[in-house]
């Protein structure tokens, strides 16, 4: 195989996938333009803004700073996973109506890094939200109204049959 | 190499530490990779086009040595490049309190989960964010090659160019955190926002029984030198009745002003790191006063 | 989800970069372009067939530089191609001579500069009443440039298909784009379309610079007669953008024995860049609002617009006005010190007009209001006593706080952004409705939708008037194409000139109702000279007289509580109270979210480090957390809309940028008992004041 080639197995949105790629190629590029999944948005490109949050293993992390070769055996679900996937339908009862965000830029963002939130804790507080958004930058400023969401939807009740990721 | 052309960039992946020394022993211009968080942010090259990494990069996070936590009586050692969110895990009734404050405000939870202690000890962009916890408790580093061992303390780390001290083919594997139990602990982030690095850190623990100071140490991050602490007024302060009398704080303010001269620019960055460092220590020793107090 | 430029790749499209300048300032003598591979195109200035400056709202900014560069990042030459590896590897392979100079380095405005505009203001006999002055209060104020920080970054995807360019562009001003392109490409505009894509809160930087990123992807585009897909960077964004100009102002007052101000003498100075206006808008907004919203017996204003070696300036919301406003509500607070007043008591003295016993009585109700809900007088007496008992404000222990209130009104000059020269430029402004079968309707527009609800604004508007569901309310996509020209996506432009459209639109499908079945069809226009009879005028040379009003302003008061640090003297916001008199109001939670953001995002620029141009590239250009506050910095906000039933709906996206900056500063100012001068007000500032 040519050196500048990698070949990486990973599971993306639950599904067993095979990339070959070069091995600095950001998970970000990765998921936009190998596997055409646009809701990873690029913002600053430094790990700052986190709209290219993904979850990785269960946790979120920014997919601009990931490069290729350390996604050997990795899980990897996406915004559109976390609307799509089954395992998921509990969380997405939690996160905010789309009619909440304004630009919608930070959506995805936000809710990767809500979705990662919600893994470990359903009912979270005000504070534990804030926390999981600390690194989600909204440039319309409506933090209160995405924060104020969870905490109305995610204090219902609910039995949860979900898949739990368990971290390794 | 032409820029039209994508380097070739072969990445090694060892699963033990043996191998990974080995393998740096014989590559030693390779980039040791763990979390990259850092690295990743300075290799961007934009266009969508591949991180600007080296011809050779040893990808450590399969390494299953750099990866555990151990808890003896005394000490907490913690691999290398166990991910800072992983680190916090442990709780903050086992993590030293002034430890776990400071890895908690270090960067957003998603740069947590990538970022490691490792590498936030050797970068020099997130210098400020961990030194001064570690070193105020006698953190030690655990250095090794394929054929040595040697510890040093956080503050012997690095060398006069204020870049990590490594010996050819050495890698940083342990961070050794001792448990002690400290009276009073406080660490202070000061600007960064959420952002990676912090302008300005402090820290610093004090023991204190019977109303006289047995030990004390305060650290600066964010300056020159990636760890500053002045042992030389920590000893001064070492059994010195509680409260602190405020002639010994001027005095010791003073030298401190002197000495902070060498480590800031004439700038207004500068001036404000330093006369803040200054309010720093201030503020410790105030805190330190009311604590004795209450515990009387 | 939402479909912002970046998402936007269609099949075969070749993707673009530009290569910029290397340095700052100089010229470039010989520029060696790479072989290139098949299937990779380049354009420099010579194969520009048409105009090679875009000119719009008064800016002017070259789309490639012939010779001269001005700015650091200034596009030399584009190309275009399969793989961006390569075009990185061409843009390498570039061989530029060129001869540097030094740019000169600004430590302030005041000169001696090369002036780009002028513009005098007078009333009264200012030189009579300084030298009968008791006292003259004097200050200077500054303010730093501002990057706008869309979340989304410029980018466009231009198609030329052999007789047509399609371009999908993030733009708030679709049919400005169109001519702008038919101009450079030197073809009749109706063979140019623009599709225009979702913007993030763009702050108007979607205008100027919109344009630039459109005008390069069609040219390459129309040069490789295939899909181009062209999207900066946010490194390549922040640096090379063109930003808010930044400004200094001086204010002198003279008082007589009482602290009555007898007159007001202000000069400004706005950093044209290396490219500046020269008819700027901004520095119009801030010359007719330099004494704020009182009422001045005698005023002498100078505004002046200087070329800098700065990078480019272009339009930025409240450009102009928000520093005007900074500098009058801050210099104001001096005046109050002076007159032993605090700061209601002083507004409420200094809004009466000569011969009348009560001030404006919207003004008057929102100062009420906003001391009422924030507890203002009580808090800011307060916080003064404890000032005075203090003596240095970085040896306490307690947190230091204070409180600020300023006045602000929207309207008037401010009522849209660069509306003068927008409007002179075009000839009507026009929309249309169709109602189709089952109630169903859609608008035709050429107003983008954006972070400030456009859109759902229109929707809401029309379902209440034609008394149909708003889920069976449509905006067509906004294809230059297939809708007509409404003018510029600026939120008071929308309440101004786009709701009034509706609004005659719907009144007509209600009366074609009664008679005809669908589809029911209206399109209403309104000429500029209807639209804005001053736009007009200027058009034809006439002068504004000073403070003339061009209708009734919005008013809002505005406070702001903080808490600084005395150790790191870093300050955190306790609690924003904004009462705004808005006319009549209706999707009224949209508009509360669209104001608390803004006013979140004021509180960043007027606390965080913000933007600094960077002397090359290799320099960060600077930190997204220096620009936009987090979800860890939340205040409490309160917002306090007062409607007046039977007026119609104003514009107020403005008033947070006119209020929120001038309350932060001068509750700043309480809290460490010191001058503090300029925005943004960081830590670091604070410390620089303490030490002179």
């Amino acid at each position: 195989m040519p050196g500048n080639v990698i070949k990486l197995r990973f599971t993306l949105n639950e599904q067993a996938v095979l990339l070959q790629c070069h091995p600095g190629t950001r998970l970000l590029d990765v998921l936009r333009y190998d596997f055409g999944l646009k809701g990873t948005r690029e913002g600053c490109a430094r790990g700052e803004c986190g709209a290219c949050l993904v979850l990785m293993n269960g946790v979120a992390v920014n997919s601009c700073l990931v490069p290729a070769f350390t996604l050997s055996d990795a899980e990897i679900v996406t915004v559109e996973g976390i609307h799509n996937l089954k395992s998921f339908a509990d969380i997405r009862k939690a996160l905010p109506e789309s009619d909440v965000y304004r630009c919608g830029f930070c959506s995805s963002g936000v809710q990767v890094a809500l979705a990662a939130l919600l893994l470990t804790d359903p009912e979270p507080g005000e504070e534990e939200i804030r926390k999981s958004l600390s690194g989600n930058l909204c440039a319309c400023g409506n933090y209160k109204g995405i924060v104020g969401s969870v905490i109305q939807r995610s204090s219902r009740k609910r039995r949860y049959g979900r898949r739990r990721i368990e971290r390794s | 190499m032409a820029e039209g052309v994508l380097k070739e960039v072969r990445v090694f992946r060892p699963k033990s530490l043996g191998g990974t020394l080995r393998l740096y022993t014989r590559n030693p211009g390779a980039l040791l990779y763990a979390g990259g968080t850092e690295i990743a942010r300075q290799a961007q090259r934009g266009g969508g086009r591949p991180l600007d990494l080296p011809q050779k990069v040893i990808y450590l996070g399969n390494v299953q040595e750099l990866n555990r936590i151990s808890r003896g009586q005394r000490y907490l050692d913690i691999g290398s490049v166990l991910d800072l969110s992983r680190i916090l895990s442990i709780g903050r009734n086992v993590l030293p309190p002034v430890l776990f404050e400071t890895l908690s405000a270090i960067a957003t939870p998603s740069i947590r989960n990538l970022a490691t202690l490792g590498g936030n000890i050797s970068l020099k962009a997130c210098r400020g964010d961990s030194l001064p916890a570690l070193s105020v408790i006698d953190t030690q580093l655990e250095l090794r090659t394929a054929g040595s061992t040697r510890w040093v303390e956080v503050g012997d780390f690095f060398d006069r160019g204020n870049l990590p001290d490594l010996r050819p083919g050495e890698i940083l594997t342990r961070i050794r955190v001792p448990l002690e139990e400290w009276d009073f602990a406080v660490t202070r982030k000061v600007g960064g926002g959420v952002g990676f690095s912090t302008s300005l850190s402090f820290a610093g623990v004090a023991r204190f029984p019977k109303g006289s100071i047995e030990a004390l140490h305060f650290c600066i991050g964010g300056l020159k030198d990636p760890v500053f602490r002045m042992t030389v007024l920590e000893e001064r302060l070492k059994n010195a009745n509680l409260p602190v009398p405020s002639k010994l704080t001027d005095t010791l303010l003073r030298d401190l002003d002197d000495a902070l001269a060498d480590q800031v620019d004439d700038t207004a960055k500068g001036h404000y790191s330093r006369a803040t460092s200054l309010r720093l220590l201030r503020c410790f020793l105030e805190k330190i006063n009311i604590r004795s107090l209450d515990m009387l | 989800m939402q479909q912002f430029i970046q998402d936007i790749t269609p099949k075969r499209s070749l993707r673009a970069t530009v290569f910029r300048s290397p340095f700052r300032k100089g010229t470039v003598t010989a520029i060696g372009k790479p072989a290139l591979p098949r299937g990779y195109f380049c354009v420099g200035h010579r194969d520009i067939p048409g105009a090679s400056v875009l000119s719009y709202a008064g800016y002017s900014l070259p789309i490639l530089a012939k010779s001269e560069v001005r700015y650091l990042g200034e596009p030399l030459l584009l190309f275009c191609g399969p793989n961006p590896q390569v075009l990185a590897g061409l843009c390498a392979a570039v061989e530029l001579s060129y001869e540097e100079e030094p740019p000169v380095e600004y430590k302030d405005l005041t000169g001696p500069y090369r002036e780009a505009q002028i513009i005098n203001l007078a009333h009264g006999d200012v030189d009579l009443a300084f030298s009968l002055a008791e006292q003259i209060v004097e200050g200077e104020y500054r303010t730093a440039r501002q990057e706008h920080y869309y979340p989304d970054t410029q980018g466009a995807v231009a198609d030329w298909d052999g007789k047509s360019l399609t371009i999908h562009a993030a733009t708030q001003d679709p049919f400005g784009l169109q001519l702008a392109i038919a101009r450079c490409l030197n073809l009749p505009p109706r063979k140019v379309g623009v599709v225009a894509v979702p913007i993030g809160n763009s702050t108007e930087g979607k205008l100027l610079s919109s344009f630039l990123v459109a005008a390069q992807a069609g040219l390459l585009a129309y040069t490789a007669k295939k899909p181009v897909v062209l999207v900066y960077d946010r490194e390549e964004d922040l640096h090379c953008s063109p930003k808010g100009p930044q400004f200094h102002i001086r204010h002198q007052t003279a008082l007589d024995q009482d602290g009555c101000t007898m007159a007001v003498r202000v000069q400004i100075f706005m950093d044209g860049g290396c490219y500046p206006p020269k008819n700027s808008e901004a520095l119009h907004r801030a010359v007719h609002s330099a004494w704020g919203a009182y009422q001045i017996p005698n005023l002498e204003v100078t505004g002046r617009a200087v070329a800098t070696d700065f990078p480019p300036i272009g339009p930025f919301r409240a450009s102009g006005l928000a520093q005007a406003v900074f500098a009058a509500e801050l210099h104001s607070s001096r005046l109050e010190e002076v007159a032993q007043l605090d700061s209601f008591s002083w507004k409420k003295e200094n809004l009466v007009e000569p011969g009348r016993k009560e001030a404006p009585a919207s003004a008057l109700a929102v100062l009420e209001e906003v001391t009422g809900l924030s507890d203002f007088i009580r808090k800011y007496s307060a916080y003064s006593a404890v000032k005075k008992r203090r003596k240095t404000i970085d040896q306490g222990a307690y947190p230091l706080r204070g409180i600020g209130l300023s006045l602000a009104r929207q309207g008037e000059d401010g009522q849209w952004a660069d509306l003068h020269n927008i409007e002179a430029a075009r000839n009507a402004s026009a929309m249309k409705l169709v109602l189709e079968k089952g109630r169903r309707l859609r608008i035709y527009t050429s107003l983008v939708d954006s972070a400030m609800g456009i859109h759902a604004m229109l929707i809401h508007r029309a379902a209440e008037l034609l008394e149909i569901d708003p889920r069976k309310v449509t905006v067509q996509a906004v294809d230059t194409r297939e809708v007509p020209d409404t003018g510029p996506t600026i939120l008071s432009r929308v309440v101004a000139v786009g709701l009034p459209l509706l609004e005659q639109c719907c009144r007509t499908i209600q009366r074609k109702r009664k008679d005809g079945t669908p589809p029911i069809e209206a399109r209403r226009s309104f000429s500029t000279e209807r639209l804005h009879p001053a736009a007009a005028g200027q058009a034809a040379g006439r002068k504004r007289k000073a403070g003339e009003d061009a209708g009734e302003p919005s008013w809002a008061a505005t406070v702001v509580e903080v808490e600084l640090d005395p150790v790191t003297l870093r300050s955190t916001c306790r609690g924003v109270w904004m009462v705004i008199e808005t006319g009549n109001v209706w999707n009224r939670s949209t508009i509360m979210g669209v104001l608390e953001g803004e006013i979140l995002r004021c509180l960043g620029s007027s606390r965080l480090p913000g933007y600094a141009a960077a002397a090359t590239f290799a320099m960060p250009a600077c930190s997204s957390n220096d620009l936009i506050p987090s979800a860890m910095e939340l205040p409490d906000i309160q917002i306090h809309l007062m409607e007046s039933q039977g007026a119609d709906m104003k514009g107020f996206e403005h008033l947070p940028y006119l209020g929120v900056p001038a309350a932060y500063a001068a509750a700043v100012c309480q809290a460490t008992g010191l001058y503090v001068d300029q925005l943004p007000i960081t830590a670091e500032v604070i410390q620089q004041c303490l030490e002179t």
